[in-house]
């Protein structure tokens, strides 16, 4: 008896944790995300929810976009606090890796971050968490014209 | 005996978590199994399920077409728009979810054209069609139409109606309902390349005349989806006329000088200029069998 009590209450709060943290891994991570969006406009959201990875096999989600030229993206990340993954993505074209938001050798994973585009086509979106952890997050992709803002546009 | 059990799985479960919380080094390979996974997109349409989330992800959003031709000075057409009136003629599910789409691509470029006014009719028909689809809880009306009372919304008026149609697709897809999904997505995509159709009939734009060329990208990943659901006779005929609309793409030629990129950090935030550049050339004739193939399809879609 006096063995069994101090191993059960860690699960109980682990387990009621769990639930709560599910709790938060919903659109009001989007509501979050998208002020960090600034004078960008919202095009797409990736919900993206992995368990932790295992050994030569890596957990990701993946995406295709197609990007235009002359346009400028932001690309943001967003964590659910609840959970453990930093979200990091990687972008490549038909050639290989165009960018991530991942910098090695800063070990820092931005959360914002700018791509002047000046190649139409066809692109894969990977995203995953740092380390293979689990995690739940959200990148969202917005645009703007390669010079003005939407609200500048329709000022002009 | 019943507790001692439970104690049991407890201790079981502890093992268990903390074997899932422990630090486990990623593999030395890990950016390049994630590169080979990825690899396996590239090659998507042969389309299960589960990647249909991502090939619609794939289409563009209309409103980057309609951002195009305002900053190409293109002007307002009411008559690129389709008719509200014509909700009545959406009698099934097919059809509405076809004009849902189109709809709410007219809806994104009356509100970058500052028609708010007119916008609040399009946002009435929106309601009902994802209303008659079951799928009007998704939209903020009373939010949506006091937005579009004032021309300084513009923005959140965006914002909101896309991520509305965004929730809404992917509510449609959770549902099973894909195949209503991707009817919405045709319907959106096909009106955002009339309306740069018609804008290049009547001022011969070089920017716009490109991006209709570049949509060769967005028509393969819609044919992809919508053969997913080609079993049904009307989805086999919206194939056949995207195979028409794909065919008269193919003397566009896109060509790409690639450059290396440069990155650099401003204010806190990691900036790409991506070097690589795409030239696309589209002859006359091209232009004008794309010109009609759309205008084939959205006339269609919209009688």
């Amino acid at each position: 008896m006096n063995f069994c009590k101090p191993k059960i209450l860690p699960v109980v709060f682990f387990l009621f944790i769990g639930t709560t943290a599910f709790g938060q891994c919903n659109d009001q991570l989007i509501d979050t995300a998208l002020t960090k969006i600034e004078s960008f406009t919202y095009l797409k959201d990736f919900k993206v929810r992995l368990k932790k990875a295992k050994k030569n096999s890596p957990q990701a989600a993946r995406y295709t976009v197609i990007l235009s030229k002359d346009t400028k993206y932001r690309f943001t990340t967003t964590n659910a606090k609840e959970y453990p993954g930093e979200l990091i993505w990687t972008l490549y074209d038909s050639n290989g890796v165009v960018m991530s938001n991942f910098v090695a050798s800063k070990s820092k994973a931005y959360s914002v971050v700018d791509m002047t585009c000046k190649k139409s086509g066809r692109y894969y979106l990977t995203y995953s968490f740092l380390g293979g952890a689990s995690g739940c997050g959200v990148g969202l992709l917005s645009f703007r014209n390669k010079t003005k803002t939407i609200d500048e546009l329709i000022d002009y | 005996m019943t507790f001692k059990t439970g104690a049991k799985a407890a201790v079981v479960l502890l093992v268990v978590f903390s074997i899932s919380c422990g630090e486990e080094t990623p593999p030395r390979d890990y950016n390049r199994a994630l590169l080979e996974a990825d690899t396996l997109v590239m090659e998507a349409p042969g389309v299960a399920d589960e990647s249909l989330e991502r090939i619609i992800q794939a289409i563009p959003s209309p409103i980057e077409m309609s951002a195009l031709l305002l900053s190409a000075d293109a002007e307002y057409s009411e008559t690129v728009l389709n008719q509200t009136s014509n909700y009545d003629a959406y009698t099934t599910s097919h059809k509405q979810a076809l004009n849902l789409g189109v709809f709410g691509a007219d809806l994104g470029y009356l509100n970058l054209y500052k028609k708010t006014g007119t916008s609040l009719e399009y946002l009435k028909t929106i309601k009902q069609l994802s209303e008659d689809l079951k799928v009007g809880q998704f939209f903020d009306f009373d939010h949506l139409k006091e937005l579009s009372g004032s021309e300084d919304n513009v923005d959140s008026l965006l914002t909101i109606s896309t991520r509305n149609f965004s929730q809404m697709n992917r509510h449609l897809r959770e549902e099973k309902r894909g195949k209503i999904s991707v009817l919405i997505v045709t319907g959106t995509f096909i009106e955002g390349l009339h309306m740069a159709c018609q804008t290049v009939k009547s001022k011969p734009i070089d920017r716009v005349k490109e991006r209709i060329g570049e949509q060769q990208y967005s028509v393969e990943a819609l044919l992809a989806i919508l053969k997913v659901y080609e079993k049904d006779a009307r989805i086999a005929e919206l194939i056949a006329a995207f195979e028409g609309l794909k065919e008269s793409m193919t003397e566009v030629k896109i060509e790409i000088i690639r450059k290396e990129p440069v990155m650099e950090e401003i204010d806190g935030i990691l900036t790409l200029v991506d070097q690589d550049e795409s030239v696309v050339t589209i002859p006359n004739e091209t232009l004008r069998k794309i010109i009609s193939a759309t205008e084939a399809i959205r006339n269609k879609i919209i009688s």
